[in-house]
């Protein structure tokens, strides 16, 4: 056998276990989510029912109002994440230090590893009407208390407000690294033109961080997309519907109503939509940045 | 090349007005410190929810009631953490479960996509690049989408409530063959072409000389693979019905307190979560300085 073959081989290899389970617990399930939708599953048993699953989930007034919510906390929470993780990052890197500033970065991941069940749990706490810590602040000051979760208006964005309070730990690592890693050349050519401060954020630090902010925006913006602990345990996608995301609502059918195949058109319809979002990001950094 | 750019006339460096600067000096020096009160503000909050997590878990039930809340902790009591840990529920195994299962898919996982990293990197074979680009692509897609053609292929593979059902789909993951095989690919040649000279196998090739020059890599994938599995909850919710399998994640849901709470129940249900918060964070702090490289690794390189 000559070398390359044996490199070839060795390469398969190396390959395969890893390929294997790929396939059986990635790809198919991918493949099968477009599959699956145009089929219904009695006792174990699919039969195809073509776009019947399609048509009924595009009639639904809750499919459509998921989609809404889920959009308008995706939108609300990328933007805010992204900014706010900005922010912090940028503020990180003045600082000369480097224990300082890598002290601050786990910091700020810390509340990220605390796991999704155990944060929605203190938030049901701290959002609490009554007695939740919120509404105590709020008293003292002399505001009314607000029902947060409980008020189709409040409702979302407190789902938004939590998330953003635990989970900007991500990005603000990645944006830290980005900012380090940019060229001192540019810094010290800007403040040879008197850049200095608010300035030299907004007109070089900011441009040249395009690509991580990109990729940030987008990573946000596919776990946003499937929102589902917090809905799980905070709201059960109530008051009124308010809270209902794509994934909850594909979760409900699934395993509730155990409307499997209406179920997995919800779940296809998530998958394409954020296929969709994550196309509309790119184009639309490519719009804004000349490289 | 680039071309020299004239420098225009309001760019030329004048005579430092002395006046002028201090006061800019003076307005840096405030403005740095709102941003950097504006920052430890930020940090306390994300902070307060798991120090309030913590706080009422060593109150009694009437206590977390209060008005005014108690910031500070008073008499504290261990009750919550007995009343946990003695209900009927088999909560010690669960953490065993979630325990077994996150070390399982960490050690697994990482020899596996440690292999297949290995042979994208540093390997030629017909399909290789097609195969990456398909591994690659999957990372766009929401994990969500899977989960009931995942839930219905595991029902009729009968993997449903087995520990199988929660280690095998999260062996494969892309995004760790991804990683790894961006730091392979970074390493020199001649270290492999040296070793296979000195009679080394293809084996001891990926084993004595890849994998311990990719530690680094590994350490932080190791980490995160750990914290996710032990926080994955959906899709074991989905899969896992029978009591002695569940992983605490899922468990606790069936606890005092979880998903509807009375009046009494925070103390309890603050506990759970302490429980089932405690080994990532302890895996934190532990690999903190991996954790931070990896999720830089991805982000940079890629």
């Amino acid at each position: 056998m000559n070398y390359a073959k044996r490199e070839e081989m060795w390469g398969y290899i190396f390959v395969t276990p890893f390929l294997v389970l790929f396939l059986v617990f990635v790809l198919v399930p991918t493949v099968m989510s477009v599959v699956m939708a145009a089929l219904e599953w009695y006792d174990r048993k699919p039969v195809w029912v073509g776009l019947d699953n399609i048509d009924h989930v595009l009639n639904d007034k809750r499919f459509w109002q998921s989609v809404r919510n889920t959009l308008s906390y995706v939108g609300m929470f990328t933007f805010a994440a992204v900014a706010l993780a900005l922010a912090v990052a940028i503020r990180i890197t003045k600082f000369r230090n480097q224990g300082m500033r890598q002290g601050l970065q786990s910091a700020f991941y810390l509340p990220s590893v605390v796991s999704l069940v155990a944060v929605a749990v203190v938030w049901r706490y701290i959002f609490n009407n009554q007695f939740g810590l919120i509404n105590y602040l709020l008293s003292v000051v002399g505001i009314d208390p607000v029902n947060w979760l409980g008020n189709p208006q409040t409702a979302l964005p407190s789902l938004v407000l939590m998330d953003l309070i635990t989970g900007l730990g991500v990005g603000i690592i990645i944006f830290v690294a980005a900012v380090l890693g940019l060229p001192s050349e540019l810094f010290d050519a800007a403040h040879i033109d008197g850049a200095t401060g608010w300035l030299e954020t907004i007109y070089i630090t900011i441009p040249l961080l395009t690509p991580s902010i990109l990729y940030v925006a987008v990573t946000t913006m596919i776990v946003a997309m499937q929102l589902f602990v917090s809905v799980f345990f905070l709201t059960k996608g109530g008051p009124v519907g308010s809270t209902l995301t794509l994934a909850f609502l594909t979760y409900r059918y699934a395993f509730v109503f155990l409307k499997v195949g209406y179920a997995s058109a919800v779940g296809l319809a998530l998958l394409l939509l954020t296929l969709a979002l994550a196309v509309v990001l790119f184009r639309w950094f490519r719009s804004v940045v000349e490289y | 090349m680039l071309k020299q750019p004239t420098v225009p006339e309001e760019h030329i460096p004048r005579p430092i007005q002395t006046e002028g600067r201090s006061w800019r000096r003076l307005r840096e020096k405030i403005g740095g410190n709102i941003t950097l009160l504006l920052l430890l503000f930020w940090a306390l909050v994300s902070w307060f929810p798991l120090y309030w997590m913590v706080l009422t878990s060593f109150k009694k039930g009437q206590q977390a009631q209060a008005l005014p809340p108690g910031l500070w902790l008073k008499e504290p009591t261990l009750e919550s953490y007995q009343q946990v840990l003695s209900s009927t529920f088999p909560v010690l195994r669960w953490l065993a479960n979630s325990l077994f299962v996150s070390v399982t898919v960490t050690v697994l996982g990482l020899l596996l996509c440690a292999a297949a990293g290995y042979a994208f990197a540093r390997k030629r074979f017909r399909g290789r690049d097609i195969i990456f680009w398909m591994v690659l692509s999957t990372m766009m897609l929401p994990g969500f989408s899977r989960l009931i053609p995942a839930f219905m292929l595991t029902l009729l593979l009968n993997l449903h409530d087995t520990y199988w059902v929660m280690i095998l789909p999260g062996l494969a993951s892309p995004y760790a063959v991804f990683l790894i095989r961006q730091f392979m690919l970074t390493l020199p040649s001649e270290l492999f072409d040296q070793a296979r000279i000195d009679g080394a196998g293809e084996i001891r090739l990926w084993w004595q000389i890849a994998l311990p020059l990719t530690k680094p890599a590994l350490a932080a994938l190791g980490t995160f693979t750990f914290v996710a599995t032990w926080n994955d909850f959906v899709w074991p919710l989905a899969v896992i019905n029978d009591l002695k399998l569940m992983p605490i994640q899922v468990g606790v849901t069936l606890l005092r307190g979880m998903e509807r709470t009375g009046r009494n129940d925070y103390p309890i249900a603050m506990a759970s979560g302490v429980l089932m918060a405690v080994p990532p964070v302890i895996i934190f702090f532990l690999f903190q300085q991996y954790f931070i490289r990896g999720l830089t690794i991805g982000a940079l390189k890629g």
